[in-house]
């Protein structure tokens, strides 16, 4: 294995203990997981959150002090989620870790198939309701099961791939949640998220699976292509290769620099959505907003079919 | 740096040398490299990014710089799966 932005050439034995160090490292410098904590571990089935499951279940499974539940979101993606939720399945049932499923047809009252159906790929790419859809069930599933802390898969690549969006699309209130640790810990009822992996390059995780014969599902969501990610991750996948370190530069610069920002930033100040309660940026959170456009734009279209669709 | 390792395992001479392509997911093809080429020089010709995929030569994962051999077989393993 070559880590390019180092010059280094690992063989398996010292590239696993290089992964090992560095993800202990992380933990333990900006405290992610602590005693008294009960971690939800965001599980799609996919490389990131299986290694994650992993490597919480190694270092934590021991300790009296902190439980792991894991929690997978079926967004209802025709296809693409039923052979990830069973290997989601079959790695909690091997790690002895309790698995929860919640599901967007029982709480967001319809699929994202059936979302994406209504709404098209044009005004509101499907990445977006996912992305709102899965944070807030992610939340509430975790609230519902005790849990202090949420970690996700997050890895250094989906980090980079981040703070370049923000700036591509302008968005400083994205930006301003960036980080290790995320969210709003003074806001009742919202559980906050750590990422156990960000400095971690995704290529990097993908080996560690497949060295530790950890299985996962490497299926590509049908709908990746339509997001501002890929053509994000096309263009630092390029820049990592012609100047190596691209993307660690990326998120350390972000992480001197937003510290000082965030403390002469005064964005949207956080409340209860008025419909469901959970954190809200407005009078209703985005998960709501989508579910009531979704039901306008049913209810347009069915009048324009003659009530007939 | 990439093209200094393996090549110990090299030949001299011009002429090309014909590996398996195997893309996962995807089909299986053969494809023509210069004899000398590494996996990084066969990833450039497929228009690859090496950020993207994990490489097996006959089933093993090694470095995109060790050098490939007539006959060889190139498992290049997909790691992208996020939307």
């Amino acid at each position: 294995m070559e880590l390019h932005y180092t010059g280094e050439v690992l063989c398996a034995k010292h590239f696993t203990r290089k992964f090992w160090r560095r993800v202990k490292r992380h933990l333990s410098k900006e405290g992610l997981i602590t005693s008294g904590d009960r971690v939800g571990i965001g599980l799609s089935g996919g490389k990131d959150s299986t290694v994650l499951l992993n490597v919480l279940h190694e270092l934590f499974s021991r300790r009296t002090d902190i439980s792991l539940v894991a929690i997978t979101v079926d967004e209802g993606i025709a296809g693409y989620r039923s052979p990830s939720l069973e290997v989601a399945r079959r790695a909690c049932g091997r790690l002895g870790i309790k698995h929860v499923v919640i599901s967007a047809r029982d709480e967001f009252g319809r699929t994202l198939d059936e979302a994406v159906r209504i709404a098209g790929t044009q005004e509101q790419a499907p990445c977006s309701y996912c992305g709102v859809i899965r944070r807030h069930l992610l939340n509430v599933a975790a609230r519902r099961a005790g849990c202090t802390k949420v970690a996700t898969g997050h890895n250094l690549d989906d980090e980079a791939e981040s703070v370049l969006m923000d700036f591509v699309r302008g968005d400083v209130n994205k930006m301003m949640r960036l980080g290790a640790k995320v969210g709003v810990r003074s806001f009742k009822g919202f559980v906050q998220r750590v990422k156990p992996l960000r400095l971690i390059p995704e290529k990097e995780i993908a080996l560690f699976a497949i060295l530790n014969g950890i299985e996962f599902d490497p299926a590509v969501c049908p709908y990746s292509h339509l997001a501002l990610r890929e053509d994000v991750r096309d263009a630092i996948n390029a820049l990592e290769v012609a100047h190596p370190g691209t993307k660690f530069a990326i998120v350390r610069t972000a992480d001197r620099i937003l510290p000082h920002v965030q403390k002469g930033f005064f964005g949207a100040v956080p409340q209860a959505c008025g419909s469901c309660g959970e954190l809200s940026s407005g009078p209703l959170c985005r998960f709501c907003q989508y579910a009531e456009e979704l039901d306008s734009m049913e209810k347009g279209k069915k009048k324009g079919n003659g009530g007939s669709a | 740096m990439a093209s200094k390792r393996g090549t110990g395992k090299r030949k001299a001479g011009a002429g090309k040398i014909s590996v398996t392509v195997r893309e996962i997911p995807g089909k299986a093809r053969t494809a023509s490299v210069a004899r000398g080429a590494a996996i990084s020089d066969l990833l450039s010709s497929l228009r690859i990014n090496r950020e993207r995929v994990v490489v097996r030569k006959n089933g093993r994962l090694l470095p995109e710089s060790e050098a490939l051999s007539n006959g060889d077989v190139v498992e290049v393993v997909s790691i992208i799966s996020g939307g």
